[in-house]
């Protein structure tokens, strides 16, 4: 017993030496139930969770694609002007999903995108969401509804170099059968 | 042997090896119903293989040594009847009422309809020929714990050549009481069952029979649930020719069910989403059974060919934006076709020998465009399609020393084909776990072995049965967590997605005992008990293991007309499980019963009344409305009172 006490107090020891929080880890693995795993973008993204975006902004439906054009502050303290268009359609299962970023009148392949789709009025996700990758002018993926009805569709913009990330962006879509 | 001989050679009707026949004369305990039993109290009072699972106020399900569904079919006269409800709230004895049943069949451990467990068969009732002619009687009863109120009525007309007869039944149940004399909210219930049969004589030894069964259920509170059933809807019918005679009979069988079933909860004003689910399901089939009896022998052929579909949706309403909707169980189409052949060979004396052996095939296509979508959600490499082949064979070697004594050995190995909603479902909730299920195609075959050590003894008016039992379920079905679902798909008010799989081998023992003892034409004495031990149960069938309990009853008859039954039921406290805590939440329990009847004769006329005052002294009884096994009756008085003439 007083081995075992012993080594308790080394080990928490051990971890304050090394800025160890564990109360705040275990706390941030518990609340991210909506995060998408991906294993080719930025930590950011990553550990991107909707529920902190903030000053959401939804996209202007025009026609089956819904488009934004908004300004993003980067690290540096210089401005990127993005513009995000994606589709609003979309029916229960298995969707392929193709979007632009533009950076000015070029589309920008020095970005990585995540999304993540939500059911605000279910509180839940949809699993086996393909993220989507850069090729030919479009960024393109698969996202999957599990349910009709009105879905909530998240982005995470990344820079490449990390240096600009935008979270604020979504798109609402009702899902048909 | 030429065709019309195989047909003349045939028995009355195929079993297996092992069957236990519910009769109608088997002691009843409790038995002050003004009406016959119905199937699921017949098995709750008299067998102790099966055991129930309740679900509220009606609507117990069957489990023989645990096992339901495709390891333990209820059949209806042996024809498949397929569900509407993903949650088991529509079991098939749920649309058979006592008017309508001739007796409850227990076959383990295989059953005709492929069971790898066993089944429980309904034998429903026959209009016989005879000669008795104009027949009626009607019934009525009133229970205190739910303001309950019954009637039934029955008409019958049979000749030497032809027999008819027609029975109506129905119920109306208010909210059901505490103890402390609360009501609790949404357990009423209504029902009613309409039901038909004739009988024509075709031959010296055949006759054709007709059934047509119609059960209706509206406003069946279910307390242990946020919703109730808006809607239960089930028919049956089937057409049957069958030949008895003396070396031997055939039943050739055709019938066709549906059942529809819509869960309601626009009563409820605490949920935080309304939602409609309504389930179907329908079954075409045919039965064609052989037998031949020779000196030492006999043989018995079954064929079986049936078609069902099955489907279940859900529509939920948010309280703003569109409604949302899924398919729970995708529409499912099943084939099958199976044959069995059994043997009972009289090896001496003393000794017997019982085969059967089992092969069915059986073909599952996913039909639903919007199935197939939502299963491709949860697996790209999802399967539409499946087919199984299901092999089953059991022996059985018994040895009667002396007369009344046998003593039976029975080992079985059977494959059981996964369930639909095993296959294919999608985000059923369930209950009994509290956690959302997701359908795996990939799921192969259980393989399901039993052996069982069974003694029966009769000497005079003693009647003793008892055996022990261990199964093993290899390849086990049950749900785990499953890292690409969860916790991406956290859904509020559950514990999470669990998705099915093959898991380990799961195992059970067990042992039931039952006795019957008419000691004087004054005094008779009846009991029965269960026991079971489980080792792997995944927590998905967990809540459908019987607790170790039983009952047991005296009967006293001072005078000829009138009877005294006093009694008690019990059942011990369930095991608790990590993986369910709220499984353990049962308590054990032993409550008393006492039952008066008298009967009086006039002319043609014969009364029958009852009074029965159950579980008085019980302070928890609510929880007979909850999710599990435990049928343990409310503090009730009952009195009822029926006629025939």
């Amino acid at each position: 017993m007083t081995n075992f006490v012993t080594a308790a107090l080394l080990f928490l020891g051990l971890a304050l030496l090394a800025g160890c929080d564990s109360a705040s880890s275990d706390t941030a693995n518990s609340s991210s139930p909506t995060s998408t795993p991906i294993s080719d973008t930025s930590s950011v993204c990553q550990t991107w969770r909707t529920a902190k975006a903030s000053s959401p902004r939804t996209l202007s439906t025009a026609g089956e694609n819904a488009s934004d054009t908004f300004s993003i502050r980067a690290g540096n303290g210089t401005t990127r002007r993005i513009t995000l268009t994606a589709p609003t359609a979309a029916t229960t299962g298995t969707n392929s999903l193709s979007f632009r970023l533009e950076n000015g009148t070029t589309v920008d392949s020095g970005w990585t995108a995540t999304f993540v789709p939500t059911m605000p009025s279910m509180g839940h996700s949809s699993p086996n969401n393909i993220q989507p990758v850069y090729a030919s002018g479009l960024f393109s993926g698969t996202v999957n509804f599990t349910m009709s009805g009105d879905w909530r569709l998240y982005f995470c913009l990344e820079s490449r170099d990390g240096s600009i990330v935008d979270t604020s962006h979504f798109i609402d879509l009702n899902v048909s059968e | 042997m030429t065709f019309f001989g195989i047909l003349a050679a045939l028995p009355t009707a195929f079993s297996a090896p092992d069957t236990v026949q519910v009769a109608d004369s088997v002691t009843v305990v409790r038995g002050v119903r003004p009406t016959t039993l119905s199937p699921t109290e017949r098995l709750e009072e008299q067998e102790p293989a099966a055991a129930l699972v309740r679900r509220g106020p009606t609507a117990a399900e069957p489990v023989v040594h645990g096992a339901s569904g495709n390891q333990a079919p209820v059949t209806l006269d042996g024809a498949r009847i397929q569900t509407g409800c993903t949650d088991h709230m529509d079991p098939a004895t749920s649309y058979v009422e006592g008017n309508d049943l001739d007796a409850v069949t227990v076959s383990q451990p295989l059953s005709d309809a492929g069971g790898a467990v066993g089944g429980v068969n309904v034998a429903l009732r026959r209009a016989r020929l005879g000669t008795q002619g104009l027949r009626w009687s009607a019934a009525s009863s009133l229970a205190s714990v739910d303001d309950g109120a019954r009637a039934a009525g029955s008409l019958s007309w049979s000749s030497p050549t032809f027999a008819v007869l027609a029975s109506a039944s129905a119920q109306r149940t208010q909210d059901y009481s505490a103890p402390d004399g609360t009501k609790v909210d949404y357990s009423s219930m209504e029902k009613g069952n309409l039901y038909a049969a004739a009988t024509l004589r075709t031959g010296n030894e055949s006759e054709l029979r007709g059934t047509l069964l119609w059960d209706r259920s509206g406003f069946v509170g279910y307390p242990a649930l946020p919703m109730d059933v808006g809607l239960a809807r089930a028919w049956h019918g089937a057409l049957a020719w069958e030949h008895a005679g003396s070396e031997g009979s055939a039943l050739v069988q055709g019938y066709a069910n549906a059942v529809h079933h819509e869960m309601d909860d626009t009563h409820r004003t605490d949920v935080l989403m309304h939602m409609d689910m309504p389930g179907d399901g329908q079954v075409q089939g045919g039965i064609l059974a052989l037998g031949r009896s020779l000196e030492d022998q006999t043989l018995r052929l079954r064929l079986e060919g049936w078609r069902g579909v099955q489907s279940a949706t859900m529509t939920m309403y948010p309280a703003s934006g569109a409604p949302m909707y899924e398919e729970t169980w995708p529409r499912t189409r099943t084939l099958g076709i199976g044959g069995s052949l059994s043997d009972t060979i009289r090896l001496s004396h003393s000794w017997t020998l019982g085969i059967l052996g089992r092969l069915e095939g059986r073909q599952l296509d996913l039909l639903s465009e919007t199935g197939k979508k939502e299963v491709a959600v949860l697996d790209v490499q999802a399967r539409t399609s499946r087919s199984f082949l299901l092999p089953g064979v059991s022996g059985s070697l018994s040895w009667s020393p002396i007369r009344g004594q046998i003593l039976s050995l029975t080992i079985s190995d059977a494959l059981s084909a996964p369930e639909m909603d095993e296959l294919w479902g999608y985000y059923l909730y369930r209950v009994s776990d509290h956690y959302e299920h997701v359908g795996n195609s990939h799921l192969i075959p259980e393989e399901i072995r039993q052996i069982e050590l069974s003694e029966g003894f009769t000497k005079g008016a003693l009647r003793l049965r008892g055996n022990l039992w261990a199964m093993a379920i290899l390849d086990a079905v049950g749900g785990t967590i499953d890292p690409d679902i969860y916790p991406q798909n956290m859904v509020e008010g559950t514990l999470g997605v669990l998705r099915f799989q093959n898991l380990g081998t799961a195992w059970r023992v067990g042992g039931e005992a039952s006795a019957d003892w008419k000691a004087s034409p004054q005094w008779q004495f009846s009991c029965l008990g269960r026991w079971l031990h489980d080792w792997n149960t995944p927590s998905t069938l967990a809540s459908q293991l019987p607790a170790t309990g039983g009952r047991a009853g005296l009967g006293y008859r001072p005078v000829a007309p009138l009877e005294i039954r006093p009694g008690f039921e019990w059942e011990l406290p369930r095991r608790a499980r990590a993986d369910l805590p709220g499984l353990g939440r049962g308590s054990g329990y032993a409550v008393p019963f006492l039952e008066l009847s008298g009967t009086r004769t006039a002319g043609s006329l014969r009364l029958k009344g009852n009074l029965a005052l159950r579980n008085p002294f019980d302070q928890s009884y609510r929880s007979a409305l909850d999710w599990g096994t435990a049928p343990r009756p409310g503090r009730s008085l009952e009195v009822g009172i029926s006629v025939d003439g």
